[in-house]
């Protein structure tokens, strides 16, 4: 089922939590609202459940406007962070709640339990209380009782974020496995682009009620198409250097007090932006260190961190701290004072008024 | 020595007080029960002349079962009624403050002195053309007056009674049902539950703990207080009203049989120990306090 916002807003109380929010989500697509909290994608995830109601526009599930349906006439599945798994109910009377409130006959609903608690591997703990359980076995129940009406829609709310790092990655591939499988329409909300990055087909990076942009990982990481989501991608968060885009001769150049960078042909922005103040964005592993100055930026080293493989060196540019990966070698025996080499293709320009990427 | 002397010194005051209050008239209460102290108040102690007297009391089957009507009926009503109001006014009213106006109104009797409380019901259900039921029903059904409270005495009591009494259900439901997480309702939805599924098969189920505590809790107070039965009807008409613990006030303090009074208390008391087991039995207490079962 292919799902629709079409120019939806949620109001609290007056705040406008969701501001005409527009997204279109392909049939069996799994996708990822990321954003950091308060940022609204809750809300969304709310009203596609039906808990919530929109104050403006519309939200479709294929072709049919669902914005009064109640959540139980939208066949639908959710997993909250929460779990919120019945503690009255054993694990399978958990699994077969939702197939009861169909009324669907029990014998056909103990059987049909049994099968998805099988699918994630629940069937030795069918009979246990969900007290008895971990914390990841609390959420496979979570998940086999969202799965187990065959829903249209599944929604994931936080799943993860209650499980230690191990049990995430093994429960991250696991909820991939099983909606590459069953070709459920997903829809997770988080504020882990990690988690974001490696379970979504694409990514919608929500800020104050706003789609900021909506496309496949590896573009949000190498075409942001504005600081916020330049800022909010990546760890280390992308490097950022304020100057002013000039033109020295033909050249087309973004100064600063310390240093400058000039654009190739190929690259140079647009004449209407000569003038303007700028952000230049490079990422940390964008950067090289090198001892020519030519084409390079002026650094001072401040610190580094080992993480094992790679180094991270904190460095000074002017009066703005930078983070750059280097291998452990290159570390070692590093001067204090050396040059930064931009790698050209990861140079991205900011307008520092609107926020917008001026390269793309 | 020291390390413990100077605790108990403190909490003396108090230790003194419990006993002069609470332990010595439970003590001088079993003590009378094997007299037959009457009025000339001397002690005499006759043995188990007293229960020998309960259990060939020609009163006694009728006492009995009104105490069972009594305290089952009350009991029912403030459970039940106890609980619909707090479905009502937390779960069912989502709006805060109304929730809690509603529920301070139905705290009202509690905090009005009984005897105006009862002056209120006694008003209301008065016979002749001036009592309010009777006025009413006069102008709406046209019906003749009718003495409510000796037509239907052990109705009223328990009417009486129960308002007063479903407030403490419903506080403490109340706070039950405010302690089950949202996201479990929510999930409840989602998973297709109607509102009265959701009653039904997450709220009630849910209600297990605080049911016992305010049925336990309320079957002590009822077996044990006279007070609106007194004030309504006076065990009256005939003793159509009169309970166990009236009865024994009744005939230690109208008749001055003190002995006698005291033995019918005695045996009351073991009824409620045996209850209370009962119940904790029914609801299976052991397995309860095991484990919290909303985390």
């Amino acid at each position: 089922m292919n799902i629709k916002f079409n120019n939806v807003s949620k109001a609290f109380n007056n705040q406008l939590a969701i501001d005409s929010l527009n997204l279109e989500i392909e049939n069996g697509e799994f996708i990822a609202l990321l954003g950091p909290s308060g940022c609204g994608k809750s809300t969304t995830l709310m009203m596609l459940a039906g808990l919530y109601k929109p104050t403006a526009g519309e939200i479709y599930f294929g072709s049919v406007v669902v914005n009064d349906l109640e959540p139980k006439e939208r066949n639908i599945g959710m997993v909250f962070q929460s779990y919120a798994l019945y503690p009255h109910l054993t694990v399978l009377e958990n699994i077969a709640f939702p197939l009861k409130q169909q009324k669907v006959p029990k014998k056909e609903r103990l059987r049909r339990a049994e099968e998805v608690a099988e699918l994630v591997h629940l069937q030795e703990f069918l009979q246990r209380w969900p007290s008895q359980l971990s914390g990841g076995q609390q959420q496979r129940v979570a998940i086999a009782r969202a799965l187990v009406k065959k829903p249209d829609l599944l929604l994931l709310d936080e799943p993860m974020s209650n499980l230690d790092t191990r049990l995430k990655n093994n429960m991250r591939n696991e909820v991939c496995r099983l909606q590459k499988q069953l070709k459920i329409t997903t829809v997770l909300v988080t504020h882990d682009q990690e988690e974001a990055m490696i379970m979504a087909d694409r990514v919608a990076i929500l800020d104050a009620g706003k789609i900021q942009q909506f496309d496949p990982p590896e573009k949000l990481f190498n075409k942001p198409k504005n600081l916020f989501v330049a800022h909010f991608m990546g760890n280390p968060p992308m490097n950022f250097l304020e100057g002013r885009l000039v033109n020295e001769g033909n050249q087309q150049v973004v100064v600063a007090d310390d240093w400058r960078y000039a654009f190739t042909k190929e690259k140079a922005l647009p004449e209407k932006y000569t003038g303007k103040q700028v952000k230049l964005g490079i990422r940390a592993h964008q950067l090289a260190i090198t001892q020519e100055s030519k084409d390079a930026l002026p650094a001072k080293l401040l610190a580094l961190e080992y993480l094992g493989r790679e180094v991270i060196i904190r460095a000074a540019i002017g009066k703005q701290n930078v983070c750059v990966f280097v291998e452990n070698m290159v570390a070692n025996n590093l001067p204090e004072h050396f040059y930064l080499y931009p790698d050209r293709a990861g140079v991205h320009v900011f307008d520092e008024e609107t926020g917008e990427n001026l390269s793309l | 020595m020291k390390r413990w002397f100077l605790p108990y010194l403190m909490l003396s005051p108090f230790l003194i007080l419990v006993v002069m209050f609470y332990v010595i008239p439970a003590f001088i209460t079993v003590m009378l029960a094997f007299t037959d102290m009457n009025y000339a108040m001397e002690w005499r102690f006759a043995g188990l002349v007293n229960f020998e007297k309960i259990f060939t009391d020609p009163f006694l089957p009728v006492i009995v079962w009104n105490t069972c009507k009594y305290v089952g009926g009350t009991l029912f009503f403030n459970v039940v009624f106890g609980f619909v109001l707090a479905l009502l006014s937390t779960y069912y009213i989502q709006h805060e403050k109304s929730g809690i106006f509603f529920r301070a109104l139905w705290m009202l009797p509690r905090i009005s002195p009984p005897v105006v409380y009862v002056l209120l019901f006694l008003w209301f259900f008065a016979p002749g053309q001036y009592g309010l039921l009777n006025a009413l029903s006069a102008i709406f059904l046209g019906v003749e007056p009718q003495n409510w409270l000796s037509e239907y005495a052990m109705l009223i009591v328990i009417l009486a009674n129960g308002f007063v009494g479903a407030s403490f259900g419903m506080i403490i439901f109340s706070s039950a049902i405010r302690a089950i997480p949202q996201d479990i309702f929510r999930a409840a939805k989602v998973d297709g539950a109607t509102e009265f599924a959701i009653t039904k098969e997450i709220i009630l189920p849910l209600m297990k703990w605080p049911v016992m505590f305010v049925s336990v809790w309320q079957l002590l107070s009822l077996l044990t207080s006279f007070e609106y039965i007194l004030l309504l009807t006076g065990g009256g008409p005939f003793l159509d009203t009169e309970v166990w613990s009236l009865y024994s006030y009744h005939r230690a303090f109208v008749g001055f049989e003190f002995g006698y009074g005291a033995a019918l208390a005695l045996v009351m008391v073991f009824t409620a120990f045996f209850l209370t087991a009962l119940m904790l039995k029914l609801f299976d207490f052991n397995r309860m306090i095991k484990s919290s079962r909303i985390d």
